[in-house]
């Protein structure tokens, strides 16, 4: 009964987002639970939403479906190979003396790889953004410091397609950048367009297979 | 760049944005104001201890006998009209809010509010707040367009529950109120001999050994003050490079929220292109974050696309104008929600005859060089317009020029 209540209420309460994020990231990790989180890439991120926001991303990424074009010449050498992840993606970013920001994000893509270990991705996100805006600052006038701050708690969801571009790892270290481009969706206030820089490395802990 | 962390003045913004690249979220970390620096009072070494006469009672001239009274030093603040503040005007029944009907953001980290009072032992806060508009759209032949993603790269510090009238009169004006003569505009200024004398419309005449004249650009430029001897040429041909075009702010009260919180009244990328034309105009939520019930717009516009605001001859022709333009863009909510409004032509200001100082002939850090150096060791200058590059036509930049003017003033 409260859970009805809750529904007819509100469309979700703030842990409904997160359960519904990670509910994504959940059934991806699950579909790979024989093989184990070692062997999965963790990847590190400078993340800059519209280029001017500094933060970082904690990432993986897990294959659902893979599948490889053998190079006929070289034994245990493909051509190239293509696969289907899921990607959980945690996130943080600032925009100094205006807001700090959480994300909660999971991509569904499309990774090309090639011999040469560069691929490209093609992916769509959907994500939860909660930024904390703040709304007043008080001004000791004998200091001048800032003595007191207010903050109101912003709630948007943030769908995304992205584009990747990078080079996997040979043993244990790769690197990747990424351009995203998506729109704030919120039903308090009005959308915006949104975009994002990022780039940074994979790290297997478990070395690569060529 | 007069930033702090990625608080960008308006002029500002409009450059910045053009020059997007991956240095930007590096550049949001660096350290640009002084949150955390610790305010000292001035220590100008004093080697004056006769009077001073103050022209003009806006922000400069304020500042000049604030820092004058904390020194001894005999002074007077002699102002044309009958209320201080000069460009810094308050209406202060017009909503549930003070309304800024001239100086009105901060431009700068808000710490320069304790530096322009440069008191340790000052036991006060104040609140100011970020004003990073939510909604930011442009109209531009007959499109009204939505470019909300703008707001990531402007926002600018408001007072909170104050203005900046309100911030002088609470924490310089209280020093220095009884040296503060009103409705006494000057119109000679003699300093052939050793005293300067200063006379008046009304008749007066005041004496003092220095001059501190902090009067707006336009008033100096239009000779009504009379000065014996004339001026020297360089200052004169410095003071008349000065552009100082019209200026208005208008503010209505709606009585449901229909626009943004910013409009421009021309494509965004051409504010970007434009934007250190001068030319100034933007609607703009004036309730925004100011904890009010109202729908308050307010119109801010400088320059050539101010005049045709300016130079109507009633403030039922301005207002008319300005509902009709907006019935254009927001089909017709302006004139079925309008209650009230306010007008604050600074064009048609006796005193003041303008908005502020937006170019010279050299560069504006050159002309606040060349017009804060002293005349005959008896005539100072102090003002907006003498801000330099990154404080010009401030309220800091001309509270700051008065720091610069008085530690002259002082060194005798």
């Amino acid at each position: 009964m409260y859970l009805h209540k809750a529904v007819t209420k509100h469309t979700f309460t703030i842990i409904k987002k997160i359960f519904f994020i990670f509910f994504l990231s959940l059934v991806s990790f699950s579909l790979h639970a024989q093989t184990g989180l070692k062997e999965l890439p963790l990847v590190i991120g400078l993340y800059a939403p519209y280029i001017s926001q500094p933060g970082g991303k904690i990432a993986t990424y897990i294959n659902l479906k893979q599948w490889s074009k053998k190079n006929p010449e070289e034994e245990n050498a493909f051509e190239k190979a293509n696969s289907l992840y899921v990607s959980p993606q945690v996130g943080a970013f600032v925009r100094p003396g205006n807001h700090n920001s959480l994300l909660l994000n999971a991509d569904v893509g499309f990774k090309h790889l090639k011999r040469s270990r560069f691929f490209t991705a093609y992916s769509i996100g959907i994500g939860y953004l909660n930024t904390f805006q703040i709304i007043s600052e008080t001004i000791d006038l004998g200091s001048g410091e800032t003595i007191g701050t207010d903050r109101e708690r912003k709630g948007y969801f943030l769908p995304t397609i992205n584009f990747e571009l990078g080079k996997e790892a040979k043993k244990r270290i790769g690197w990747y950048s990424k351009l995203s481009y998506g729109r704030n969706v919120s039903t308090k206030q009005e959308n915006s367009a949104f975009f994002a820089l990022e780039f940074g490395l994979s790290i297997h802990l478990k070395k690569a297979e060529e | 760049m007069s930033t702090e962390g990625d608080k960008i003045s308006r002029k500002e913004f409009l450059r910045y944005c053009a020059a997007l690249g991956i240095g930007l979220p590096f550049m949001s970390l660096i350290p640009g104001g002084c949150k955390k620096e610790i305010i000292s009072s001035p220590e100008f070494e004093v080697n004056f201890n006769g009077s001073v006469l103050i022209v003009g009672a806006g922000a400069a001239g304020l500042t000049a006998g604030y820092l004058l009274k904390r020194y001894n030093i005999d002074f007077k603040i002699i102002e044309a009209s009958s209320v201080f503040g000069g460009r810094m005007k308050r209406a202060g029944d017009f909503s549930d809010f003070p309304i800024d009907l001239g100086a009105e953001w901060i431009h700068e980290n808000p710490s320069i509010l304790a530096e322009l009072l440069s008191d340790a032992n000052i036991s006060a806060n104040i609140d100011v707040m970020p004003y990073s508009p939510e909604t930011v759209y442009s109209y531009k032949n007959g499109k009204l367009k939505k470019h909300n993603w703008v707001s990531n790269f402007y926002s600018e510090y408001k007072f909170k529950n104050t203005t900046w009238y309100g911030f002088f009169e609470n924490f310089m004006v209280p020093h220095i109120a009884d040296n503060i003569v009103y409705n006494s505009p000057v119109n000679e200024i003699n300093y052939t001999a050793d005293k300067v004398t200063v006379k008046t419309t009304q008749q007066q005449t005041f004496e003092a050994d220095k001059v501190l004249i902090a009067l707006p650009m336009k008033i100096l430029q239009s000779n009504s003050v009379k000065f014996f001897p004339e001026l020297p040429a360089e200052k004169l041909e410095t003071i008349n490079g000065i552009e100082v075009p019209d200026g208005i702010k208008v503010f209505i009260e709606f009585s449901e929220k229909f626009y943004p919180d910013m409009l421009f009244t021309d494509g965004i990328f051409d504010v970007l292109v434009n934007g250190d034309s001068g030319d100034d105009k933007l609607y703009y939520n004036a309730a925004f974050r100011k904890n009010s019930s109202r729908n308050i717009l307010g119109l801010f516009s400088v320059g050539n696309v101010a005049t045709p605001y300016t130079s109507l001859e009633t403030e039922a022709e301005i207002i008319a104008k300005i509902l009709n333009e907006l019935d254009e863009i927001f089909e017709g909510k302006a004139t079925q929600t309008y209650i009230k409004h306010i007008v604050q032509n600074w064009s048609k200001e006796p005193y003041i005859q303008g908005s502020y100082a937006i170019s010279s002939l050299e560069s504006l850090s050159k002309t606040a060089e060349k017009l804060l150096k002293p005349i005959s060791n008896k005539l100072y200058f102090a003002g907006s317009a003498l801000g330099g590059e990154d404080r010009v036509s401030t309220v800091p930049g001309a509270s700051k020029s008065a720091y610069t003017a008085i530690e002259l003033i002082l060194a005798g």
